[in-house]
């Protein structure tokens, strides 16, 4: 979109009123940071990338003296292909606006062109949690890489590839709310999640709560209370500062909740080619062309580690 | 209800701006699709020929207007709809400066659910105007008409991306 002197009716120096103070919404836009939440990663001469994984060894078989030695198998995991979309951004400005302008500095169109690829990773990651109940790989604007066994990332019927292993789930089949019990309920299925081949996980880190803001007062009732918030009986909250939190105003379920189990699960926001701020002035018509642009895709490569609620109370088969 | 600039078909990108004195009396928004009628800006219609969409309104001075135009309207009311006055051709000279690229594209809202009529979300598909700020959904067809269909937007799947098709400015 091309602006002049006639999109700016405040802005231009000698017109219209006098305006003595300037609020600049675009300061103030929503950019606390993705990898508080994903993994990060970066791409190198790349134009695909594509991850895979293998479990261990099945279990030993007891053998008699002089016996045959048991075989052992292991099995590979699901591939996830990843390719990276580009996301761009464009706005021209006449050299009439450029010099007559009184707030260089706010108008400015670089200033807003970074700011606006800062919002859209942030917004692009948390697609992550949006989408996770589906395979759909545009979410809200923005492409996912969602991991191969083609089943939702919060799913309740992972498959295997192992004969040793069984479908499994990390998603609530009930749509429980967030709560102190619901809690227990998520991080000991959170903590029973096993390897494909069905084997138990050591899992070391700590849980993170991914919530939208609309749980907020819930949240900190469950992890800051002295006592079990929910109860009269005096019973201690087992959860007081046990888990880290994430809260995000781009997660769209005003109910949906999540467990991520911190540098174990495989979620990740993956740059390929970083924020490239350019301009050109087209010098027969003086117009100055700004551009931004990016590449990355957003990554599930795997599900272990992550568990996911829908919070709506309602049955959840997928 | 409305038309939004989207990107451009040339990767040079530029708009190709003209400028065109507002009809008398006529309240114009930014982004509108406009025609010419007797030299003069008029709101795009079915059937006409479209002229370009208006980038923005500029007092005669090049400058912004400082008001809505609107009788008795105060300073600082102008927010990008203008009304100009009875006499606006030959006294204020309000105009509009408008894109008349084929190649820009825009996404525009339409006046039904996109895709209840077959093209309407299809790349190559033609549609008219309903008005100056919208298309006709039911016009979704492979015959001539004002604009061509490039793709559903990115960013919102109710809206579709079009091009001029029918130019009042370049040979279709």
């Amino acid at each position: 979109m091309i602006e002049t002197r006639g999109t700016w009716a405040y802005e231009i120096g000698g017109v219209n009123l006098e305006i003595m103070d300037y609020a600049d919404q675009g300061d103030r836009e929503y950019t606390p940071g993705i990898f508080n939440v994903l993994n990060g990663d970066t791409g190198t001469q790349l134009g695909q990338k594509n991850f895979v994984g293998k479990t261990g060894f099945s279990s030993l078989t007891a053998t008699e003296e002089g016996g045959a030695y048991a075989d052992v198998e292991r099995d590979s995991t699901y591939l996830t292909q990843m390719s990276y979309t580009k996301y761009t951004g464009a706005v021209e400005m006449t050299d009439e606006l450029i010099a007559d302008n009184n707030y260089q500095s706010q108008l400015n169109a670089m200033k807003d062109l970074s700011k606006a690829a800062n919002y859209d990773q942030d917004k692009s990651g948390l697609q992550i949690f949006n989408g996770g109940f589906a395979t759909t790989v545009t979410v809200n604007g923005f492409n996912m890489s969602w991991y191969g066994d083609a089943v939702p990332t919060f799913s309740t019927v992972h498959p295997t590839l192992s004969a040793f292993g069984s479908t499994q789930s990390n998603a609530s089949a009930t749509g429980i709310k967030f709560g102190h019990d619901n809690m227990n309920t998520a991080r000991i299925a959170l903590m029973k999640q096993q390897t494909d081949n069905g084997k138990a996980v050591m899992a070391t880190g700590k849980i993170m709560i991914v919530a939208p803001i609309d749980l907020d007062k819930q949240i900190q009732e469950e992890l800051d209370s002295t006592l079990d918030p929910e109860t009269a009986n005096n019973a201690i909250n087992v959860w007081r500062g046990s888990m880290d939190v994430a809260e995000s105003l781009h997660l769209t379920s005003a109910t949906a909740w999540f467990l991520l189990r911190q540098g174990d699960h495989e979620l990740y926001h993956d740059v390929r080619e970083g924020t490239t701020l350019e301009q050109d002035r087209t010098v027969k018509s003086g117009i100055t062309t700004y551009t931004v642009a990016s590449r990355w895709t957003e990554s599930v490569r795997g599900w272990q580690n992550s568990w996911g609620s829908k919070g709506d109370l309602s049955s959840y088969s997928s | 209800m409305s038309f939004r600039k989207y990107a451009s078909t040339d990767p040079h990108g530029a708009p190709i701006l003209r400028k065109s004195i507002i009809t008398n009396s006529v309240v114009t928004t930014v982004m509108d699709s406009v025609s010419l009628a007797s030299g003069l800006m008029a709101l795009g219609t079915t059937g006409t020929t479209v002229f370009g969409h208006v980038v923005s309104i500029h007092t005669k001075e090049g400058l912004s207007p400082i008001t809505s135009g609107a009788t008795g309207a105060a300073i600082g009311s102008y927010t990008g709809t203008f009304t100009a006055t009875s006499t606006n051709s030959t006294v204020a000279k309000v105009y509009a400066l408008c894109d008349v690229s084929q190649s820009s594209l825009y996404s525009a809202s339409l006046d039904a659910t996109i895709g209840t009529t077959t093209g309407s979300d299809l790349g190559g598909y033609r549609m008219d105007l309903n008005d100056e700020e919208s298309l006709d959904e039911s016009t979704a067809g492979t015959g001539t008409a004002q604009y061509v269909v490039v793709e559903v937007d990115r960013n919102d799947a109710t809206r579709t991306v079009v091009n001029i098709f029918e130019s009042q400015v370049f040979n279709t």
